[in-house]
């Protein structure tokens, strides 16, 4: 992710929304598929991204550039994705929760990763998202996330490891298909 | 080297994160085990399938965005960051001024956002010291009401606030909004307290579907005369001025860091709207306004220097139960969007003592029966520094005598004929009783701290006043009246102290001291339940009923949540404000008319077991 320059940064937290819009397009993208990846609900999603632009402008006075402004924006939107998970948890009567010994059958889904990560926890998944697919490193995804890198470290590994059962299970499922046909 | 070792080392070398130390060893494994080997490939494919899954396309939310952040009300313009020195250097000074603020403002709006860098922010010994400094004031003042009908989204108001300690005080505030037509009457308000006299003009509220035809044309004005020094029955909206009772027990406050508020420093934090009440219902007195729900956010920029609430911004807050409550209130705020907002400005803190209106001519003001005078109840043989003698005399048969130290205030009463079941003053069900030490006896502090009561042989007495309870007791204990406990028909009799309630109740939960911002608890007991009653800042406060059985009841209301506290079911009702589950044979219930599903939640999670 190209990181912005520090003087559009300053004129969106001044105030410029004409910068702040060059920000909002430059991270829309990864951010929506982020907080898509975590929610799992593209509406959801949809809002969160707005939401995650408008706190950032609301906190952009407290960027000081100490770190990467993606690491800080991606914060910003982890938290808010965080926050919507527990709420949609607290308010759900009967949360829904695909398992990691519940391989998709449909063919058409069985080689979506997607379904693959729906499995892993929201912790891990975060984690895998920001490294694998944002292409953070530990260390940032540690900020983002206010862990430890090691933290990170062992949630990538379990998240992995998870996926690799996963679609091992999946395979052996889907011969088990073709073995019944 | 172990193969579950190997994994996660596999796993630190796909992110370039394994340790050189390890490399050879990793290494030689991978040579000699194959099924690591395929472990090793497998995790490289799926790193390859989810970097390589389809990304969708993300909505275009720019122009979204944009025309939010430009749809905000303007904030004003005074203040300007402190801490942020990327901002003085900017190149955008003036013109951005506006947004800037915009941003400052709004920073403490998120609760869990990245590092918050702003310090704890200490309002309760804000307001105590600024209290006694405070003499008198005089301001402008500008309130901004969002949302009050459909049409007329936008209210407001410009005035004036004025006052000197201890007990004189006017609000006017001029309704400068540009209504549809000529049938809607502008919310012109006064208010003024002068010692023992009193009177408030404004127009009543009505229904929202009844207006404009349901405002009365002409203001109602309410006077009254022989008002006793700091009368609860006519009160002076002390926190307008300096919001003690909203602060002095400590909420929840969230620090917003520093800022320039109409040229004084000045401090911010977050809370909830039940925190700030007094002030806002000092401020809604007479007229009328649009409600504002408990769990709304306000950010409440205090003076560094002497505590006056320069700048408050109420916020709407989002949640399943404000939204009903929302509806149901015919308001459509989204989770945000601005409320009200309260702004002074010219603040002067040695003005000329202030021309205090009588109220219009031909109102009869009513009679509140303070007969000044002297009192000759008991008096303290203690009292905080600086305190002097202010107003007293006696209502009835009941002894009055007030002291003042700027805007902190006391009074002690007292009767000798008290015939009621209850203890004298105003008391709930659940008091907190305390030792006054030294032969005192005994005291009750009902819920908010802001009182305490004794009953004595041939005397009741009330010691209430604007200081921490401490002090309060303090009083208490100086006036030389040994308290008793209460007689066994009175109300209070089943109040006790937790440690009090025997092993029947051993295990009770509780909110433990070291983790309360709360007064209390008040504790009352049946055989079959303990109620414990917590009180903190403004009107924030919980109580948490325990009753043994093992079952809910099935549930009254048509719409109930079910919520996981403590590892278990729990069950919300949003229109009760309870929380309730079964926990080693007790059904806990957590009630609050001024905390919100999320804040239950929170308490839930911290009560622990007594004993």
């Amino acid at each position: 992710m190209r990181e912005p320059e520090p003087r559009v940064i300053r004129a969106a937290a001044a105030g410029d929304l004409d910068a702040f819009g060059l920000l909002v397009a430059s991270y829309q993208e990864p951010i929506s598929r982020f907080l898509c990846s975590l929610v799992r609900d593209a509406a959801l999603a949809e809002d969160l991204t707005q939401e995650t632009f408008i706190r950032a402008f609301d906190r952009l006075g407290t960027f000081e550039f100490r770190s990467r402004f993606s690491t800080w924006l991606f914060a910003v939107a982890r938290n808010l994705g965080v926050d919507a998970l527990r709420q949609r948890e607290r308010r759900s009567l009967l949360p829904v929760r695909i398992g990691p010994d519940q391989p998709p059958t449909d063919p058409h889904l069985r080689t979506e990763v997607a379904t693959a990560l729906a499995t892993l926890s929201d912790k891990l998944r975060e984690a895998l998202l920001l490294v694998e697919v944002m292409g953070f490193s530990c260390r940032e995804t540690g900020e983002i996330l206010g862990i430890p890198d090691g933290t990170v470290k062992s949630r990538l590994y379990l998240a992995r490891a998870q996926l690799v059962a996963w679609f091992e299970a999946d395979g052996e499922a889907a011969e088990g298909r073709e073995v019944g046909r | 080297m172990r193969c579950s070792v190997a994994h996660r080392l596999i796993s630190d070398r796909i992110d370039d994160e394994l340790e050189p130390s390890r490399a050879d060893e990793l290494e030689q494994h991978l040579t000699a085990c194959e099924s690591c080997r395929t472990f090793a490939e497998r995790l490289v494919s799926v790193r390859r399938q989810v970097q390589l899954q389809p990304a969708g396309r993300a909505p275009d939310v720019v122009p979204r965005v944009l025309a939010r952040l430009e749809q905000r009300p303007t904030a004003p313009a005074a203040l300007v960051a402190r801490r942020e020195p990327a901002r003085r250097s900017s190149p955008w000074p003036a013109a951005a001024a506006v947004f800037l603020v915009a941003a400052v403002v709004a920073a403490g709006v998120v609760g869990v956002d990245g590092p918050r860098d702003a310090e704890a922010i200490d309002a309760s010994s804000l307001v105590a010291a600024g209290q006694r400094e405070l003499q008198a004031l005089a301001a402008t003042v500008e309130v901004v009401e969002h949302g009050w009908h459909r049409d007329v989204p936008v209210r407001t108001y410009r005035g004036t606030l004025d006052y000197a300690a201890p007990e004189r005080l006017r609000l006017r505030l001029d309704d400068r909004t540009a209504y549809p037509s000529g049938d809607w009457h502008p919310n012109d308000v006064d208010l003024v307290v002068d010692g023992d006299q009193a009177w408030g003009a404004g127009r009543a509220g009505c229904a929202p579907n009844g207006l404009p035809g349901c405002l009365s044309s002409v203001r109602r004005v309410e006077a009254v005369r022989d008002r006793a020094p700091f009368d609860p029955a006519a009160p002076v909206p002390l926190d307008l001025v300096l919001p003690v009772a909203s602060f002095l027990v400590g909420g929840a406050e969230q620090p917003l860091g520093e800022a320039e508020v109409a040229g004084r420093a000045a401090v911010g934090v977050e809370v909830t709207a039940a925190q700030i009440a007094p002030l806002l219902d000092g401020l809604a007195r007479h007229g009328n306004w649009r409600p504002v729900h408990p769990t709304d956010r306000a950010l409440v920029w205090l003076d560094a220097d002497v505590g006056l609430p320069l700048l408050v911004e109420v916020r709407a807050n989002g949640g399943f139960e404000r939204d009903r409550w929302a509806a149901a209130n015919g308001l459509a705020d989204g989770d945000g969007e601005p409320v009200l907002s309260w702004r002074l400005d010219q603040v002067d803190l040695d003005p000329a003592d202030p021309a205090l209106p009588e109220p219009p001519s031909g109102v009869q003001p009513r009679s509140l029966g303070f007969v000044a005078g002297q009192a000759d109840g008991p008096e303290p043989g203690w009292l905080p520094e600086g305190m002097q003698p202010h107003r007293s005399g006696r209502v009835g048969s009941r002894t009055v005598t007030s002291y003042a130290h700027g805007r902190a205030w006391l009074t002690v009463q007292s009767t000798s004929d008290w015939a009621g079941t209850r203890l004298f003053g105003h008391a709930s069900r659940a008091v907190q009783s305390v030792g006054l030490g030294g032969g005192g006896g005994v005291a009750y502090v009902p819920e908010g701290g802001d009182r305490v009561l004794i009953h004595g042989d041939g005397i009741d007495v009330e010691v209430a006043g604007s200081l921490p309870t401490g002090d309060l007791l303090r009083v208490a204990a100086s006036l030389g009246v040994t308290g008793l406990p209460v007689p066994d028909d009175w109300d209070e009799a089943g109040s006790v102290t937790l440690t009090e309630l025997g092993p029947a109740w051993a295990g009770l939960l509780t909110l433990p001291e070291d983790r309360s911002t709360y007064v209390g608890p008040g504790v009352a007991h049946t055989e079959t339940e303990v109620l414990q009653t917590f009180a903190g800042a403004g009107d924030r406060g919980f109580v948490i009923s325990q009753v043994v059985g093992d079952t809910l009841g099935p549930p009254v209301d048509a719409v109930v949540l079910a919520v996981d506290v403590r590892d278990r079911s729990a069950r919300y009702t949003p229109d009760r404000g309870t929380l309730e589950w079964v926990e080693d044979g007790r059904i806990v219930t957590l009630r609050s008319r001024t905390l919100g599903l999320e804040e239950l939640v929170r308490l839930a999670a911290a009560l622990e077991p007594t004993g």
